[in-house]
């Protein structure tokens, strides 16, 4: 224990949100439209969410350095490191995570009452015809294909939108001004793929599935609102908060 | 793995590891060894894990329980004690729910060392740690009660029992 901690407790109103609560928004983890209204409003909270999103770009290179030493250079307690014969056997059932990710990181809420929640998987087509799963952070070039795969479980009116660094919200997903019909049911392949823009750096993917209809300039509106928040990084875009509504996301780095 | 999948997982929720396991051990090093640690973890238990919470949640009960571990390892304790983390900011403070640490988590039980890292580590209110520990408000209460009274004992051995 370092001797620089202190119990002392710096949360001073009941609505103000833990330090999980706003870990869970920045991994695009659903909260609920209430505390994300909080965090905008909230002078302690905002700072807050800055400051861990500040250490989050602080910390990048070290992390990448970190992953890049994980695979051949584990470390026990102790300090002491050890090459672990296990590598490749535990790296792959990481992979496996990767692709699972989408599905785990909605919130308990939904699985509380018995149910999956919704969840997006993107496979991606690349041009020399190679497809591949996207991971979350996945990478792909301008060109690429993505189709979308919803899994959700009841029916319900869906939409999936693009969040990019330039400020913009596509819509990869409608019927038109109205949100796509979605049965309940596992790997549903939406209709159509998606060639991916020039527009470099990092995009958010939200599919968003409300039980009742909505118009789909609505939630447009409500990630342009979200990017703003965000300050236009998508990595920092949290839950959209229309309420009545999952939500599944997804972060892809486009490169030109 | 690839790489950069595996860098995605990493700055993901890295970063998230990476301050509460400065925070919990003090020591910079230790710190970046307990981020390998937790997420080695985390891939070997991943098959067990059946997404009954997030991941964000559940690598905060993984790193908790490593750091409690590593905590109270004495070799590693000294080598975090013999180090300071870099400046912090300053935290306003209440000197009702201030309790001091030093050597408390090492020596106070389990169980209530875990309950107090949440609450004041981590500012999350009773309901949250009971939902996290899957336990009663009743017993978060509880084991606050006899973490601030242990802890005024082997801080303050004269005192009166420790205010709420």
């Amino acid at each position: 224990m370092g001797a620089h901690m202190e119990f002392s407790r710096t949360r001073r109103e009941e609505a103000c949100l833990s330090d999980l609560a706003l870990d869970r928004l920045i991994a695009g983890e659903p909260v609920g439209a209430s505390a994300e209204a909080h965090v905008a409003a909230c002078a302690r909270c905002s700072e807050r969410l800055a400051q861990f999103r500040a250490n989050q770009d602080r910390d990048a290179v070290l992390l990448d350095e970190l992953a890049r030493r994980a695979p051949t250079a584990p470390v026990t307690p102790l300090g002491r490191r050890v090459w672990l014969t296990t590598a490749l056997p535990l790296f792959a059932a990481a992979a496996i995570i990767l692709l699972l990710l989408p599905r785990l990181l909605n919130g308990p809420a939904e699985r509380a009452k018995g149910s999956s929640a919704l969840a997006l998987d993107v496979v991606v087509r690349h041009a020399d015809g190679h497809q591949e799963p996207l991971a979350p952070g996945g990478h792909v070039r301008a060109g690429d294909a993505v189709r979308f795969l919803v899994s959700t479980p009841r029916a319900g009116h869906l939409v999936i939108l693009g969040l990019d660094t330039a400020g913009a919200v596509s819509v990869y997903v409608s019927d038109g001004a109205d949100p796509h019909q979605i049965d309940r049911g596992a790997r549903q392949a939406m209709p159509g793929s998606v060639i991916l823009d020039a527009t470099p750096g990092a995009e958010r993917l939200v599919a968003l599935e409300c039980d009742a209809r909505f118009s789909v300039s609505d939630a447009v509106d409500a990630g342009r609102r979200s990017l703003a928040r965000a300050e236009q990084d998508p990595r920092r875009v949290g839950a959209l908060g229309l309420p009545g509504c999952m939500e599944a996301a997804l972060t892809m780095d486009k490169s030109q | 793995m690839d790489q950069a999948s595996m860098e995605a997982l990493y700055r993901t929720y890295g970063s998230m590891v990476l301050r509460r396991a400065r925070t919990l051990l003090g020591d910079e090093h230790a710190a970046q060894d307990m981020v390998q640690e937790v997420f080695m973890k985390a891939i070997r238990a991943f098959p067990g894990f059946r997404g009954e919470s997030s991941l964000t949640t559940w690598l905060y009960q993984v790193t908790t329980n490593h750091c409690l571990n590593a905590i109270r390892d004495g070799a590693r304790r000294r080598r975090a004690l013999e180090r300071r983390m870099p400046a912090r900011e300053p935290v306003a403070e209440s000197v009702e729910d201030r309790v001091g640490v030093d050597e408390l988590l090492k020596q106070l039980p389990r169980e209530l060392a875990e309950v107090a890292i949440y609450y004041y580590v981590d500012q999350m209110n009773q309901d949250e740690i009971a939902t996290l520990l899957g336990i009663s408000e009743r017993t978060v209460r509880n084991r606050l009660r006899d973490f601030r009274a242990a802890a005024r004992d082997r801080l303050d051995p004269g005192s009166e029992e420790a205010a709420g």
